[in-house]
């Protein structure tokens, strides 16, 4: 990935506060130090006094107003002592002598590929108050809940909407080592968009293999695991670097018994699937939660797997089985301004009847058997579902504890919250983790009025400009 | 005799489903097809005058008819 530097701050980069100062490779590191402890800053730390491991490097920090980068022949002088002198002027006829070069203020670096325009924008936006407040702090802020915002999203020529509004697109997590299994109509075998990745493919289907003849099932997959950079189209899968488990338990002319359903859904836990999705359903019967079903759901969140399944198309009628099931996420859909979809099934049944999260389901772009146009857009809450079982596949990534119930968990945790009742949209929309920048509390004044936090939250969290509210 | 296609689920917190068990499932009267035995879950066929006589068995929680799930019609939302 290439990196932009930029000499000035009309050219839009933001400096840190520090300062860079470059000396020859011939210098003698030790005079270039001793010349910058001698233009009275203290004493200057060198990156061999690193070696003892990342937690020395902090505690170096703190007290070294400089330090030199050996291998780079580069000294980094703090933003105070920056300020404090002109450091070439405070060395003078010295600086020469030791081999010092020039120097120049450190400016934020932001890479150049991949990245979109927005969260560009954004990322700029944050450096900014770092750099008015000083010191970085980075850490996951995983519950940057907000509420009234109304977001629209649109397809852009590099992600779909619903990448974007899980914002998986600005995840650092790819769901690298997770495997995915789905559940459905098989998968094309063929689809170039998967070469490499598909680990296991078994078919429950009497007769069928497991290819996909029907094209749900490569939808729904795509979705879920497809990659980052298909070619000649937009990204439209959510863990691009999962490992896919294809299951065949519908026919190519898209139907099946639930006994196909029960034993592909046993075989994935086998496999080691750490999340399973299921874009597929029948309307609730009185008898429901299924205890077939809940069965599965207990032995998938026993052996650190969790079950999410589609809620149902049924508008005003209840959860679909078997996302009924209490040991089972129900998914419903939303459209691109984030409201509900028209036809998503309704929660509010006890006992696992309830929505849990939303995923976007309307107008959803993704991989379809390259027989059949290798690329199609669908709605429904088979679309949603796979969205969520990508943001599991990243949320999982980051943590070996984060299975089964944690995963679950997690992923309602840090749901979008979403103007609209739960029995609609349950906790909201599911996202993707996110790394931002947290500036700690400081006393230092900035533009407005608004909680730092808030500001950076409600900028990750947004997208379009308009600042959401931390809800407390 | 009117077979028809069930699911039979036992309570998991017994543990996977052993031989025995599902040797009482067929002296009440199941044709055992598949055994999901780490989840609970079995399969068959079974008449249903013999449903009550096969919800007694020790550990059985669920009797379901095994119905068929399709995906709706192209065009519609799926």
């Amino acid at each position: 990935m290439a990196l932009n530097g930029h000499r000035g701050e009309d050219s839009g980069l933001i400096p840190t506060g520090n300062t860079l100062i470059t000396y020859s490779k011939d210098a003698d590191t030790g005079a270039v130090k001793r010349s910058l402890e001698n233009s009275g800053m203290g004493k200057v730390a060198l990156s061999s006094d690193f070696e003892t491991g990342p937690e020395s490097i902090d505690s170096v920090l703190d007290d070294a107003p400089a330090y030199l980068i050996e291998g780079f022949n580069v000294a980094i002088v703090r933003r105070a002592e920056s300020e404090a002198t002109d450091i070439m002027r405070s060395l003078g006829e010295g600086s020469r002598t030791a081999g010092i070069l020039e120097q120049r203020p450190e400016y934020f670096m932001f890479t150049q590929q991949h990245v979109e325009e927005r969260y560009l924008a954004w990322l700029k936006e944050g450096a900014a108050m770092l750099a008015r407040g000083g010191d970085i702090a980075a850490r996951y802020q995983p519950d940057d809940d907000e509420e009234g915002a109304l977001a629209l999203f649109n397809d852009t020529a590099t992600h779909t909407w619903g990448v974007q509004a899980v914002r998986a697109h600005v995840s650092f997590a790819t769901g690298l080592g997770i495997k995915v299994a789905v559940l459905d109509t098989g998968v094309d075998l063929g689809h170039p968009d998967f070469a490499g990745r598909i680990v296991h493919a078994q078919s429950f289907v009497p007769g069928e293999s497991v290819q996909d003849g029907h094209g749900h099932g490569t939808h729904c997959i795509g979705t879920a695991c497809g990659p980052f950079h298909p070619a000649g189209v937009r990204r439209y899968g959510v863990a691009h670097k999962s490992s896919i488990i294809a299951i065949k338990v519908l026919s190519n002319a898209g139907s099946g018994q639930e006994g196909w359903i029960l034993q592909g859904m046993q075989r994935a836990v086998q496999l080691g699937a750490q999340v399973i999705s299921m874009s597929l359903g029948r309307p609730r019967i009185p008898t429901d939660p299924s205890a077939a079903y809940t069965n599965a759901g207990t032995f998938a969140l026993a052996n650190k797997c969790i079950i999410v399944a589609a809620a149902g198309n049924q508008a005003g009628l209840p959860v679909n089985a078997p996302a009924n099931s209490p040991t089972i996420m129900a998914i419903a859909a939303v459209d691109s301004n984030l409201q509900p979809a028209a036809f998503s099934s309704v929660g509010g049944m006890p006992n696992g009847g309830e929505i849990n999260v939303s995923g976007p389901g309307v107008n959803v772009f993704s991989s379809f058997p390259v027989a059949k146009g290798k690329y199609a857009t669908l709605s429904g809450t088979s679309m949603a579902t796979p969205h969520v079982a990508g943001c599991a596949a990243l949320w999982a990534q980051l943590n070996p504890q984060t299975r089964g119930q944690a995963l679950w968990s997690r992923l309602e945790q840090t749901a979008r919250p979403l103007a609209h009742p739960a029995t609609r949209v349950g906790r909201g929309l599911a996202r993707s983790p996110v790394r931002i920048f947290m500036p700690p509390k400081l006393p230092i004044p900035h533009d407005g009025e608004e909680d730092v936090e808030d500001e950076v939250a409600a900028a990750d969290t947004n997208g379009h400009g308009k600042a959401g509210r931390r809800k407390s | 005799m009117a077979e028809e296609r069930v699911t039979v689920s036992f309570d998991l917190s017994r543990g996977p489903i052993s031989d025995e068990d599902v040797a009482r499932l067929k002296q009440a009267g199941l044709t055992v097809d598949v055994v999901m035995a780490p989840m609970g879950v079995v399969n068959g066929w079974l008449d249903r005058a013999a449903q009550e006589t096969l919800r007694r068995v020790p550990g059985v929680v669920g009797l379901e008819r095994e119905r068929q799930i399709r995906l709706p019609d192209e065009g519609e939302p799926q």
